[in-house]
Parts: C-alpha cells; sequence; structure tokens
C-alpha cells in the first residue's frame, strides 16, 4: 500500500505533472490532460499580444486541474518574485514553480536567486515548488525557506536526456524527507518516468517529450502508465544493487554433496 | 481632450486623455477574464479598473497565461 502523495496538505490522485508548453493546438493540450488524468500543469505567463486576439489557454484546461504557474523568463529572485505575484492576482491560485534562468545556454537553475525567491514567496503564502540543479544544500534551504516540494532536474530541459543527475537526484531522494522530490526537465521517454520512480522519486513532471510528439495523447498516457509501474517497482524492490556477486543457488558442494 | 503618452506592453502610442483603465481594456480584442495589469510595476487589482485613471508616461503591462514547462 502506496502512502498518500501530498504537496502543501493536498492530496493528490497521479504522480505525473505535465507541463503545457509546445503544443500543436490547444485542443491536443486539452485531450492530452484529459486522457493522461494528470492533476496538475504548468503554465507561465507572458505580455499579450494585442494584434493577435489569442485565446485564452486556460479555456482548455479542465477545471479542477491545479494550475502551477512557471516563473520563467525570471533572471534574478526578484524578477520570479514579481511574476508569482500577478499570477496570483490573476485569480488561479498561488501555486507557483520558481524558475529562475540567467543562462540561455543551458537553461540552468540559479539555486541561489531560488532560494532568496522562495524565502520572499513562501512567507506569502504561496505555495513553492522550485526548480532547481540537484544540490543537497539547495535543496535543504529550500526546504528551509517553505519550498512545498523540490524539483531537481534530471537532464538539461528540452535535452530528452532522461536522468544525468541520477546520483545527485538520489541523494536528495535520501536525504530530504519533509517534502516531495518532483524530477523535472530532462525526462525525454516513458522508461526515464519509470526510472526516476523507480530511484524513489515522489512525481515526475513532463513537457517537450509529450508536447513535441507526433501523437501526444498517446504518449502521454504512456508516460502516466510508466509512472505508476515505476512507482510499484520502487515500492516493492526487494533486490540491492551490489557490486559483488550474491549466488541465487547453493554454492556448497557439487550435485550430492 | 489631449494627447497622453502610454508604453503600454512595450509600445509607446499616444491616446486621448482622460483615460480610464477599464475602457480601455474593454476596447480591447482580448479575454479579459484571465489577464493581470500592471502600471508602474505596481499590480492593478480587477476591482480597481474601473477607478483607475491612466497617466502620462505610465507603464502599463497586460499579462497573460500561455503554455508553458
Amino acid at each position: 500500500m502506496d502512502k498518500p502523495f501530498i504537496i502543501a496538505g493536498k492530496e493528490l490522485k497521479g504522480r505525473f505533472l505535465l507541463g503545457t508548453g509546445k503544443f500543436g493546438s490547444k485542443e491536443i493540450l486539452r485531450d492530452t490532460i484529459l486522457q493522461s488524468g494528470t492533476q496538475i500543469v504548468t503554465v507561465a505567463l507572458r505580455r499579450i499580444d494585442l494584434n493577435l486576439n489569442e485565446e485564452n489557454i486556460l479555456s482548455y484546461i479542465p477545471k479542477g486541474t491545479i494550475l502551477l504557474t512557471n516563473t520563467s523568463g525570471a533572471r534574478n529572485a526578484k524578477e520570479a518574485v514579481r511574476i508569482a505575484r500577478l499570477a496570483r492576482e490573476a485569480g488561479y491560485g498561488n501555486w507557483i514553480k520558481i524558475e529562475v534562468i540567467n543562462d540561455s545556454k543551458y537553461l540552468l537553475p540559479d539555486n541561489n536567486e531560488t532560494i532568496k525567491a522562495t524565502e520572499v514567496l513562501a512567507s506569502e503564502g504561496f505555495i513553492i515548488l522550485p526548480y532547481m540543479h540537484p544540490d543537497l544544500y539547495a535543496a535543504r534551504a529550500l526546504v528551509k525557506a517553505g519550498a512545498a516540494a523540490v524539483m531537481p532536474l534530471g537532464s538539461l530541459i528540452g535535452s530528452n536526456l532522461g536522468l544525468e543527475m541520477k546520483m545527485m537526484i538520489k541523494i536528495l531522494i535520501d536525504e530530504i524527507d519533509e517534502v516531495p522530490i518532483i524530477v523535472d526537465a530532462g525526462i525525454g521517454i516513458p522508461e526515464h518516468a519509470k526510472q526516476a520512480m523507480e530511484l524513489g522519486a515522489d512525481a515526475v513532471l513532463v513537457n517537450t517529450a509529450v508536447a513535441t510528439a507526433t501523437d501526444p495523447v498517446k504518449i502521454a498516457k504512456a508516460f502516466a502508465e510508466a509512472v505508476i509501474t515505476g512507482r510499484n517497482n520502487y515500492l516493492t524492490k526487494t533486490a540491492d544493487q551490489s557490486f559483488m556477486a550474491s549466488a541465487s543457488s547453493p554454492l556448497t558442494g557439487y550435485l550430492h554433496d | 481632450m489631449r494627447a497622453m503618452q502610454l508604453t503600454i506592453n512595450g509600445k509607446n502610442s499616444n491616446f486621448p486623455s482622460p483615460l480610464n483603465l477599464q475602457d480601455y481594456l474593454k476596447k480591447q480584442n482580448i479575454d479579459l477574464e484571465a489577464i493581470v495589469v500592471e502600471i508602474n510595476e505596481k499590480i492593478i487589482k480587477k476591482t480597481e479598473w474601473p477607478t483607475t485613471i491612466l497617466q502620462e508616461n505610465d507603464v502599463v503591462e497586460l499579462i497573460m497565461f500561455v503554455g508553458g514547462g
């Protein structure tokens, strides 16, 4: 029997979180959310292009879905805080994925600025899920600052490389007990999601791999299933890995000795 | 009525003065349900839109939700 998956006191049904960027159409996005059963989706905030008459993406996100607004575009803590306050004012909740990036080549999160933003926003009552580089000290600081979860990157955003940071993520899983660990970024195929869950992650967040697939609905379902399989494997794991052999048959004697 | 300059989403334009924020927004082809307005980096709550008068050189940001990871 699995323990419930809880973020900030809210019990969640699934352990698969979906990003809403890069989808070919808003209809496909809506179908993907519905079919995958995801309960939390990330969104971003941008200036309105007054010439475009863009449709409101929120009308394609099923009611009851938790909106996790990211602070993409923020290059420092101050900008992340500003975006978070704007998101809350829009009236769609106070769940924020802090994302502070000032490196345009690798899009790596700035842990120091992320911690600063978490301190400010947590004190203002936001539910903060920070995207971070998997570093144990930073993770501890984020928890201390009031983060509701910690979201280490698996590998670079949009790279589809999987769990390049596996060892460091495992350390966070082993050492951070206070909040869930959600692997974000770089999950490219369902197998990667399964591996993250087998490692002991509480959930995974996928965007590019789903949104840019030829059939986002189908792959999202495959991701959601891989997350369940990985979780079950983690829960039932009995076999420890070792660098020494451990015989599975009797080694003493030969046949009848 | 005189003209005033406003910067709206990074673009400078002239507008008749006085101009009420709510009236301005209603004339735009946008869904007002899920937008946020900031003037000079201060959030203007929806309840304040009808009573907010735009001033010369105001920097206005109109923000909406978009897809993101």
